[in-house]
């Protein structure tokens, strides 16, 4: 296919996988995610077009919101509330939902993954008390979650929260002593593991506009060069947007992105996930906090 | 009750997929717990008793290297445990593999990709309809970078084997039939439903917190990471050994081939070195194999916590009550280095 071709036929395959009540699945004929809804919310909003289908997938969004506030990954999975950030970025692009989003901004704000002081003995090298954000309610906070949720909070005005100012202190301390970040844990019985692009990525978008270059500079060392061979879509999208993030240029980024579209013969077919944060990163900067924010 | 979910009161050791699909037609519209009613069945009818499985047969082969026939191998292993084509033939085969963190060239990590190679060659040649490989990585979202950091990826491609990604999958709720653990339900992919046969494919390793990781532990590497997080800390709060013996009381692989050609000691499951057993090991029974594995390792299986849950419940670890076939224990053991700092590792000694 024609590399002209290869975003827009994203797009469609992201539209073909809208739902009759509003929303997107994961894969054909798949049931409707939140998180998977939000990013189709992202990557089509970067064409300006398309209104009634984002305007639809915004209110299951808010049809999906629990009482509390939280964005649950399913009815029956209320605890799995993971999704709540992406929902509130997913809000924040989009405009309006302001009810939805303060309350969504509220429950993040009173979350907090579950914490214990650090033990003299423990085997893990990080700071167990320092709050973040889990995944799942009463289990740990990691990277990820920490790291959405810190992209939302700074969304919606609250970037100089306590929660947040705690959060950013949790990112740094699970950084690995050499850079970069993996999914939260540095070391474990005193050896360090391995980082990965793509907390990397997550990590670096998070901490943007909180930290001085020179806390960050050997993580931006370590992704700049995972990204001159990454070619698998999740770890080359959290790449350029934890490079971004830094207004670090990529050189070739449309063209990685196009080939990574490509190794779909290699792969499968890409899940709706995928091809959003392959359209989005095709279409901006990279800076995710600066593209949520523009009209 | 949302349709996406149905409850299975007692997990089938097996369900074909007319079964499955007869099922999920009758709880769409009622969306009520289900029960099964299933026999306690594995894939040779009759060869367990009800539903406490008192004995099993564990096959050891001696394998030199990954150079070596491995489906030749595997093929030895059906014949030995009495798995004839009919058992196979026109079924759906999963194999999952253990991926956790592989990084190029350190074979040691994860399940090399010439046994599922030769597990998928040996599972045509006997007349599956098919055979894909899946996994639900713990440790990060891009299954893509497991693959080919583990060279999975070329082997997946050359061969045309399909590669499921149990992260993102629709779930089906079952009801917790271990019950060592505080939690009532687990929530499985519906792919290992789908498949008729479910292949527990381990590496051989020492684990700093459960001990060892073999067939039974890799089944944590099913569980969706959109519900449990990566990683999958909500099983880990539960008690990790609970949660292992949980989740394989709820859902049993109906086969297990673990790759011990070339293993790891130490700080498994991811930082301990590479140790060479030269050993393939299969059976019907988790168990069983994972019972036959630690003593290979040097390890006494009554010391591994998850173990002892399942003995006499779900398996026999009990060296008389498993019929060695193949190599014997003592002919092939290779004690695995056990690291006196890590509390787990201590007192495992055989």
């Amino acid at each position: 296919m024609d590399s002209d071709r290869l975003i827009p036929k994203c797009i469609d395959i992201i539209i073909s996988r809208s739902l009759k009540g509003g929303g997107f699945a994961q894969r054909q004929n798949g049931k409707f995610r939140p998180d998977v809804t939000a990013w189709s919310i992202l990557a089509l909003s970067t064409g300006n077009i398309y209104r009634n289908l984002i305007g639809n997938a915004c209110n299951r969004l808010a049809a999906s919101q629990l009482i509390d506030g939280s964005i649950p990954v399913a009815e029956d999975l209320e605890n799995a509330y993971w999704p709540t950030a992406l929902a509130v970025l997913a809000w924040k692009r989009t405009g309006g939902y302001e009810n939805e989003i303060k309350r969504a901004a509220k429950f993040l704000i009173k979350t907090s993954g579950l914490h214990f002081p650090r033990e003299k003995n423990s085997p893990y090298g990080h700071d167990t008390s320092i709050r973040g954000w889990s995944w799942i309610e009463n289990t740990h906070s990691w990277i990820e979650p920490t790291s959405m949720a810190i992209l939302a909070l700074k969304a919606t005005g609250n970037a100089g929260h306590d929660r947040v100012q705690e959060a950013v202190r949790m990112i740094l301390d699970r950084k690995l002593p050499a850079g970069g970040w993996n999914y939260g844990n540095p070391t474990v019985f005193n050896r360090e593991l391995s980082p990965t692009p793509e907390h990397t990525g997550l990590a670096l978008s998070a901490l943007s506009d909180f930290v001085h270059y020179y806390e960050i500079a050997k993580s931006i060392d370590y992704l700049n060069k995972e990204l001159s061979i990454l070619q698998t879509p999740l770890s080359l999208c959290w790449g350029i947007f934890g490079l971004g993030a830094w207004s670090v240029k990529i050189r070739g980024k449309c063209e990685r992105i196009l080939n990574s579209l490509s190794l779909q013969r290699r792969y499968g077919h890409y899940d709706t996930l995928l091809l959003s944060q392959l359209v989005i990163a095709y279409n901006t900067e990279g800076n995710l906090s600066w593209f949520i924010m523009q009209p | 009750m949302d349709d996406e979910y149905r409850v299975i009161e007692n997990s089938p050791e097996i369900w074909t997929r007319r079964k499955f699909l007869k099922v999920a037609g009758a709880t769409a519209v009622s969306g009520a717990v289900i029960a099964a009613g299933a026999a306690a069945e594995g894939i040779i009818p009759g060869y367990f008793t009800g539903n406490r499985e008192l004995r099993a047969s564990v096959f050891i082969a001696s394998v030199s290297g990954y150079d070596q026939n491995i489906r030749k191998v595997i093929l030895s292993g059906f014949r030995e445990l009495g798995i004839r084509t009919e058992v196979i033939k026109g079924k759906r085969i999963l194999l999952k593999p253990n991926l956790v963190k592989p990084q190029k060239h350190l074979e040691h990590i994860y399940t090399h990709p010439l046994v599922i190679r030769g597990a998928v060659e040996a599972f045509l040649s006997m007349g599956a309809a098919e055979v894909f490989v899946a996994e639900a990585s713990g440790h990060g979202r891009d299954s893509f970078i497991d693959l080919e950091e583990s060279g999975l990826a070329d082997i997946l491609y050359e061969d045309r084997i399909p590669f499921v990604d149990l992260n993102e999958s629709s779930v089906v709720k079952a009801r917790n039939q271990g019950q060592t653990s505080q939690l009532e339900y687990f929530y499985f992919p519906e792919e290992i439903y789908k498949a008729d046969i479910v292949v527990s494919m381990p590496k051989m390793k020492t684990h700093h917190w459960a001990g060892v990781t073999l067939s039974m532990k890799n089944m944590f590497g099913v569980m969706p990471g959109i519900v449990y997080g990566w990683p999958k800390n909500l099983l880990h709060w539960a008690g990790i050994n609970e949660c292992i013996y949980d989740i394989n009381a709820t859902f049993k692989p109906q086969l297990a081939i673990v790759d011990g050609i070339v293993g790891m000691e130490g700080d498994g499951p991811i930082m301990g070195d590479p140790i060479r057993s030269n050993v393939i090991i299969m059976g019907l029974n988790s168990p069983a194999v994972d019972a036959t594995c630690t003593r290979i390792m040097g390890i006494e299986p009554n010391k591994i916590r998850y173990l002892k849950y399942a003995s006499g419940k779900i398996g026999p670890i009990s060296e008389a009550e498993i019929e060695q076939r193949g190599e014997t224990v003592t002919g092939v053991q290779k004690y695995f280095k056990l690291i006196e700092s890590i509390p787990v590792l201590n007192g495992l000694r055989l």
